[in-house]
């Protein structure tokens, strides 16, 4: 799982340590999803999502000469973008997601569909059923929605889950969507 | 791996839940990809590369929304960024003009400071007292603030303001 980006990842986070663009240009295009997955998880809006991804990338150029382990650099973007919504979310009053629950969703976890953008019925379908599932469910979906999609390690740090409970979590969540999507 | 903890109990689930995700992620990238301006300014930020700076970082932040109980954005937050010569007392206020910026060096001394944001940068003066402000100047987003007191320069880890 994502295993053979590692060296890729030392080799570009020691480039970009030196202010070389088309690094930093590779870092961004490989984890811009990532990080804005993570935000989309929280349940941020436009706005504030826009805010943590800004946040997350400035906060690891400031930080790009420090990290312990530069092939690891997908665990701290992941590990600084859930604290930079947990931040979001405090400050505004609002409370965590839970775990367990089905949100009254304020803000939508995915935009909602404009009718000119939808490809197929089939995106309409996921699109819906993925909104009926429960809280848990639809938060880690939308973070391996991510692409390219994200380790179990960035998902475990971006969600605060173990990252033992991902495999199952993710194979439980994904056979309730199938039900929905079979309108069981 | 997904084969052997998987909840469907089928031999090809794995596979099945692998084409379902890839379905997902093409309405992800459909529906919700990361905003065009959000991936140019991710790739300016490298240009705010700074060295020969202490950094300071965040050891502390409260908010008054919780403590009031209120769904509001507009209550001022409290920060506090620590390096190892200077901590900086940071309080961001909200107005409708912009966000407004009031700091506290401790140890107090007399400070050059530099404000960046996403509309630019803003410079101020800390006083004999350490205080410094920045008011209605600065648009809501990432900030860091740069001091420059004597031969120390100590710059704050990035927040959203």
């Amino acid at each position: 799982m994502a295993g053979g980006e590692h060296h890729d990842d030392h080799a570009l986070v020691e480039a970009a340590r030196h202010g070389d663009q088309a690094a930093w240009d590779a870092l961004v295009a490989c984890y811009g999803s990532r990080v804005w997955a993570v935000a989309r998880a929280h349940r941020l809006s436009n706005a504030d999502a826009e805010d943590v991804f800004q946040v997350t990338f400035l906060r690891l150029v400031t930080h790009i000469d420090t990290i312990r382990d530069p092939s690891r650099v997908g665990a701290w973007l992941a590990t600084t973008a859930r604290h930079e919504c947990l931040r979001i979310l405090r400050r505004s009053g609002r409370v965590l997601p839970s775990n367990d629950e089905t949100l009254d969703a304020a803000d939508p976890l995915l935009p909602p569909l404009e009718s000119r953008l939808v490809e197929s019925e089939r995106h309409a379908a996921l699109h819906a059923a993925l909104g009926r599932l429960p809280d848990l469910c639809q938060r880690l979906l939308r973070v391996l929605m991510a692409d390219p999609e994200p380790s179990y390690e960035e998902v475990g740090l971006a969600l605060d889950m173990p990252i033992g409970s991902i495999g199952p979590t993710r194979g439980r969540c994904l056979k309730r969507l199938r039900r929905e999507l079979e309108g069981i | 791996m997904s084969d052997a903890v998987n909840a469907t109990g089928s031999n090809d689930g794995g596979d099945q839940d692998d084409l379902l995700l890839a379905d997902l992620r093409a309405l992800g990238s459909r529906v919700d990809p990361v905003p065009a301006e959000a991936l140019v300014s991710a790739r300016s930020a490298i240009a705010w590369r700074t060295m020969d700076r202490e950094l300071a970082e965040l050891v502390d932040e409260s908010s008054d929304a919780r403590m009031a109980g209120a769904r509001s954005t507009n209550a001022p937050t409290l920060l506090a960024f620590r390096s190892p010569h200077l901590t900086l007392e940071i309080e961001v206020r909200h107005t409708p003009a912009g966000r407004s910026l009031f700091g506290q060096l401790v140890p107090a001394q007399v400070a050059d400071v530099v404000v960046r944001h996403r509309g630019g940068t803003v410079s101020a003066a800390a006083d004999e007292a350490g205080r410094f402000a920045v008011t209605d100047a600065l648009v809501a987003g990432p900030v860091s603030v740069r001091c420059t007191a004597g031969a120390v320069v100590v710059e704050t880890d990035w927040f959203v303001a």
